[in-house]
């Protein structure tokens, strides 16, 4: 999937196995920039009593470049912790949770925030070894995450519960962090049997009679979401508005990552064990654009690439370059991709695919007032140019569809990373680096079949998307879902 | 995470961190087998303070550089001490 369980040793974390990230131009307070971070993967909404929460031994960090040269600039970092308020009980509420503050809810989960800004401040060390300085400001503590969705008896009024976990910090951020329903949508039982799409699978080199009507294998879970709405004017190098598409300046590169302690142990105190962790902050999940591990990375090194710092991403490259699914489709799809084979067997790099994922968009390759291009650096960033506007009429597509606010515009909940990214693999990017290339006809129908149309915003079984922070739907109700 | 000034950690915790993590890690009877042999070598004084009995961890990552590394809170302080790490090695082998 995006990034669920993407490789072996994190598959085995849930969480801190950073899931998806979106980063987009708040449509609703365009000042402001939209950051949504998620983890703890695949939650079947009605697993109780002991549902799902954020790891109090974890460090969460949305991390931000924004002079483009894929070092951190500034960091939000998220701790947690979980406390039992009423105890002699194996419930999660012994009654209604009516608030934040219900006396009858047991076991509950609270969240600082820390802001850094590197390179100002005191000497620091940070975990990828690069000697800054760095100034630690504290945006919140104790804010509370609400209850999970347990049913309509333990959670009634779940939406407004929720809201009132939506905090507003020091700097003006706005902050959410807790269970919000799945905002990905792919179909993982057909991509990962050999790489069908269901609506041409007809075509596949092994033809099966089964459904081609596309699952959603992700419309009835849960995931939990750290959310940052934050002014614009907090993430710029400078402090000023980005207005300007054309300046380098207007681009950040966002990514996510989650940390644990270099020792865990089981400490042993008066005849009993406790975990106990100890030493420094280890990076064990990133995440920057969309199934960049999952895809493009052998799975003998996807969990190195997940401890390492995005500006090392030189060493991953040739998994860009050479994509393995660009000489798999002409395989598994006999004589739908010629073109797509013969440029494969010409073994030319894949530059279109290095400048969507590892460097951003130079100016002028798409339109004129486009880029978000961030040098000559290889990392996976999720790069946002924070002076493009949000979309009228967005496009499922983004800027492959021609809807330049979307992905790899940063990416918004909508955006059909999938099927771009599949589209982009087999070919459809390439003439912007050679015009003479022609994508094969198939191309146009490399589709994973659950959008309507370019301009479908609610994919099969993402009809909960809000229009407002967080965005990301109401959790699915332990108590419906799964349905009889 | 609060910066971390190595000076005053070592100062405060590294003359420490090296018993503590024995004690922390290794079983009773290699703790026995490095007390006994603590007696013929007095141990450096203890600060009175009650931080020391946070969780240390002692590992060994070159035993005949005398390389260990010593974790504590959010910090790993790497020592070269080569009679410690063989009194570790000994300890456990």
């Amino acid at each position: 999937m995006s990034s669920h369980r993407e490789a072996p040793e994190i598959s085995k974390d849930p969480v801190a196995d950073s899931t998806d990230l979106y980063a987009f131009v708040s449509p609703d307070a365009p000042n402001t920039v939209t950051i949504l971070a998620n983890y703890v993967p695949l939650q079947g909404p009605a697993g109780g009593p002991n549902f799902y929460e954020f790891g109090d031994d974890v460090l969460y960090e949305v991390n931000i470049d924004n002079n483009n040269d894929g070092i951190v600039d500034i960091t939000f970092q998220f701790q947690f912790n979980t406390v039992i308020e009423i105890g002699g009980t194996f419930l999660y509420n012994v009654g209604p949770i009516t608030s934040l503050t219900s006396n009858t809810w047991n076991r509950r989960q609270f969240y600082s925030v820390t802001r850094i800004d590197w390179g100002i401040g005191d000497p620091h060390t940070h975990r990828h070894g690069h000697h800054r300085r760095a100034a630690f400001t504290q945006l919140g503590a104790n804010l509370p995450c609400p209850p999970c969705n347990v049913g309509p008896r333990s959670t009634p009024n779940y939406d407004a519960l929720a809201a009132s976990a939506i905090q507003t910090l020091s700097d003006g951020t706005k902050v959410f962090a807790g269970q919000r329903a799945e905002g990905f949508y792919v179909d993982l039982g057909s991509i990962f049997d050999l790489g069908a799409l269901r609506p041409i699978q007809g075509a596949h080199l092994i033809s099966t009679p089964g459904s081609a009507l596309a699952v959603n294998a992700t419309k009835d879970l849960n995931v939990h979401s750290i959310a940052l709405q934050i002014p614009a004017t907090a993430l710029t190098s400078d402090g000023q508005a980005p207005t300007d598409s054309k300046q380098p300046f207007s681009v950040v590169g966002v990514w996510t990552t989650a940390s644990r302690q270099r020792v865990h142990f089981n400490n042993d105190s008066d005849g009993r064990t406790n975990p106990a962790n100890v030493g420094p902050w280890t990076q064990v999940s990133r995440l920057g654009n969309p199934l960049f591990n999952e895809v493009l990375v052998p799975m003998e090194r996807k969990d190195d690439w997940n401890q390492d710092p995005p500006n090392n991403d030189s060493n991953y490259a040739d998994g860009v370059l050479h994509p393995e699914l660009a000489k798999l489709l002409p395989v598994l799809y006999p004589g739908a991709f010629p073109n797509l084979a013969a440029l494969v067997a010409s073994g030319k790099p894949r530059a279109d695919l290095a400048a969507v994922l590892l460097t951003g968009i130079p100016a002028g390759v798409v339109s004129p007032n486009f880029q978000n291009f961030t040098g000559a650096t290889q990392a996976d960033l999720l790069r946002l140019n924070m002076a493009i506007p949000p979309s009228a009429k967005p496009s499922n597509l983004g800027v492959v569809g021609g809807d330049l606010a979307g992905f790899p515009n940063g990416r918004r909940l909508a955006d059909d990373v999938v099927n771009i990214e599949l589209k982009a693999i087999a070919g459809a990017t390439y003439p912007l680096i050679d015009p003479t290339y022609t994508p094969d006809a198939a191309v146009g129908i490399v589709d994973q079949g659950l959008t309507s149309s370019a301009t479908d915003q609610t994919a099969r079984g993402t009809e909960h998307y809000l229009p407002s922070f967080p965005y990301l739907g109401t959790p699915h109700s332990g108590y419906d879902v799964p349905a009889a | 995470m609060e910066p971390t000034n190595r000076r005053q950690f070592l100062k405060r915790s590294s003359a420490v961190a090296a018993a503590a993590g024995v004690a922390a890690v290794v079983p009773a009877t290699a703790a026995k087998a490095i007390a006994t042999h603590a007696t013929t070598d007095p141990a450096p004084a203890l600060p009175n303070d009650p931080s020391v009995d946070v969780p240390v961890v002692a590992h060994v990552t070159d035993v005949r550089k005398g390389l260990v590394s010593l974790y504590t809170g959010e910090n790993e302080i790497k020592i070269k001490n080569r009679r410690l790490a063989a009194e570790l090695y000994r300890a456990t082998h």
